[in-house]
């Protein structure tokens, strides 16, 4: 059997119903794919070989596969299954995770955009609030003043809670 | 909202006016937007849906925006009504398909409109005949800070606007441009395009967005990357890039007439015989040879053909439409029977190849 569109040997066959009547299409696999004859999904790895990779890579990998949300309850194994967050919390609570992901389908790790005027305390203020403990706290390093340091790092954990957004 | 009215109008998008409206159909951005403290649609229960869904709503209705909004819910539509919704772009076929309380906010001008509960809270999307991304822009912004101002978004200092697939992270938006590239796609053109434009983090779909077949040789470009880019920045870079793709296909139009012009003026010719006289006709093979009589009026190698006229049949053959317009359900077959009749009946009257 060869393929419709290129005579190349046909390993896909598409069977449509079109009015009580049965048509069969004899198609290659790459013409099936330019021609996105075949639903997204038929072409994906499944999901849970996709889980299974990432959970041979090591020690990070099983780390990750502990991970749950507590308010929503998904795990970040289910994130890697079905690539859907369950709510906007996870971003927080599966960080380790998806940050190194979001950098490699994003090409970048902050977002430069429009910021809502509503949460004037998500806004750059609270940014320039952090930015600056975080200088201080690197001279009060160089400094050894470690005293103030320990401080500023409680103001910082503060300041960055998980919780708070 | 009255469906059986609209689906006599071919709405905003395939209009046919606007900047370059002879390659460029439609400009469309959207914008993914989640509430703070609701688990995403995905993982949330119907009831928590209904929560949501009953907040947006009233919130979208009490908007003091320039266009008021109509809200249809999802649960309360047939099925028919879905496709037909998705047929008209007002919807994704995302959101036709899933479940529990879920609706879209309709603009009256048909440009507007904003789904609920489809895989975020909330997906503004806003629409315009022809290349223009920047008025788009100026709109569907302005709609963002007044709604923005009714509710709290799930927003992060680092990641931007948070979305239930991290690929919608940041901007949240999404801006595309719908092309009709017959010249470039019938001479294989169009791949080298696909790949330059992979290469600038821009990417191509189908008539129905992701995954779906390119048919009627209409291409859609959009931005593959939402973080770390401003919004204005991402449609600059689609701004910057349309212009050329709108001129290869020019050009790769004037090579084809040049070159193989009689061949080019048959496959007109034939496509608008076809149209015009076949008895039974499918969904894919109107779009193929509609596509050809578009390209062919806009070359002039046809006469007497409005464009309004081919702008609308491509929507007014789509299988929802075509049964809103005929008033009763069809099978497959009846379809095809009834489509190449409607077909007839509107291309007969007109239409002739010069010698």
């Amino acid at each position: 059997m060869i393929c419709k569109y290129c005579s190349k040997p046909a390993t896909i066959h598409l069977t449509d119903i079109v009015g009580g009547q049965k048509k069969i299409t004899n198609i290659c696999k790459e013409c099936a794919e330019t021609k996105q004859l075949l639903k997204q999904s038929d072409n994906d790895l499944p999901g849970i070989l996709q889980g299974l990779i990432s959970k041979h890579i090591g020690k990070e990998a099983d780390e990750l596969s502990k991970l749950v949300c507590p308010d929503c309850g998904t795990r970040y194994m289910d994130f890697r299954a079905q690539g859907r967050l369950g709510c906007p919390k996870d971003y927080n609570y599966f960080k380790l995770g998806l940050e190194p992901l979001i950098e490699k389908i994003q090409h970048s790790k902050k977002h430069l955009g429009k910021i809502p005027k509503r949460n004037p305390d998500l806004s750059g203020k609270r940014s320039e609030a952090i930015l600056k403990i975080r200088q201080d706290l690197k001279k009060a390093i160089e400094s050894e003043s470690y005293e103030e340091a320990a401080k500023l790092r409680d103001l910082l954990k503060e300041k960055e809670n998980p919780d708070e957004f | 909202m009255n469906f059986d009215l609209l689906s006599k109008s071919s709405g905003e998008w395939l209009k046919g006016s606007g900047v370059e409206s002879d390659i460029v159909i439609s400009s469309r951005i959207r914008l993914a937007r989640n509430l703070a403290g609701f688990p995403f649609p995905n993982r949330a229960s119907n009831f928590q849906k209904a929560e949501i869904e009953t907040l947006l709503k009233d919130r979208i209705q009490t908007l003091e925006f320039e266009q008021k909004f109509e809200y249809v819910s999802l649960t309360a539509l047939n099925t028919l009504d879905r496709q037909f919704l998705v047929e008209r772009q007002l919807i994704s076929r995302e959101l036709a398909a899933n479940e529990g309380p879920r609706g879209v906010a309709l603009g009256n001008l048909e440009s507007l409109s904003l789904m609920v509960n489809e895989e975020d809270h909330l997906r503004l999307q806003v629409m315009r005949s022809g290349f223009s991304l920047e008025s788009a822009w100026e709109t569907i912004n302005k709609l963002d800070d007044f709604l923005e101002k009714k509710v709290s978004y799930a927003f992060h200092e680092e990641f931007g606007y948070l979305t239930a697939c991290p690929t919608n992270v940041g901007t949240g938006m999404r801006a595309s441009v719908m092309l009709h590239l017959p010249a470039l796609d019938f001479t294989k053109q169009i791949d080298k395009v696909f790949r330059a434009l992979q290469r600038i983090n821009l990417t191509h779909r189908g008539l129905y967005g992701e995954g779906s077949r390119f048919s009627g040789h209409f291409f859609q470009i959009s931005n593959q990357v939402t973080l770390g880019k401003s919004e204005n920045t991402i449609l600059n870079e689609i701004y910057s890039v349309i212009p050329q793709i709108i001129d290869y296909e020019r050009q790769a139009r004037n090579a084809w007439k040049k070159d193989n012009g009689q061949i080019l003026q048959d496959r007109i010719s034939r496509a608008f015989g076809t149209l015009s006289s076949a008895t039974m006709m499918t969904s894919d093979e109107t779009m193929e040879l509609l596509s050809y009589v578009r390209l062919g009026i806009h070359m002039k190698m046809i006469e007497d053909v409005d464009i309004n006229t081919v702008n609308e049949l491509f929507i007014q053959t789509q299988p929802a439409h075509l049964q809103k317009l005929m008033g009763s359900t069809l099978d497959g077959e009846e379809r095809n029977t009834a489509r190449a009749k409607f077909l007839r009946s509107k291309l007969r009257s007109s239409g002739s190849t010069p010698n």
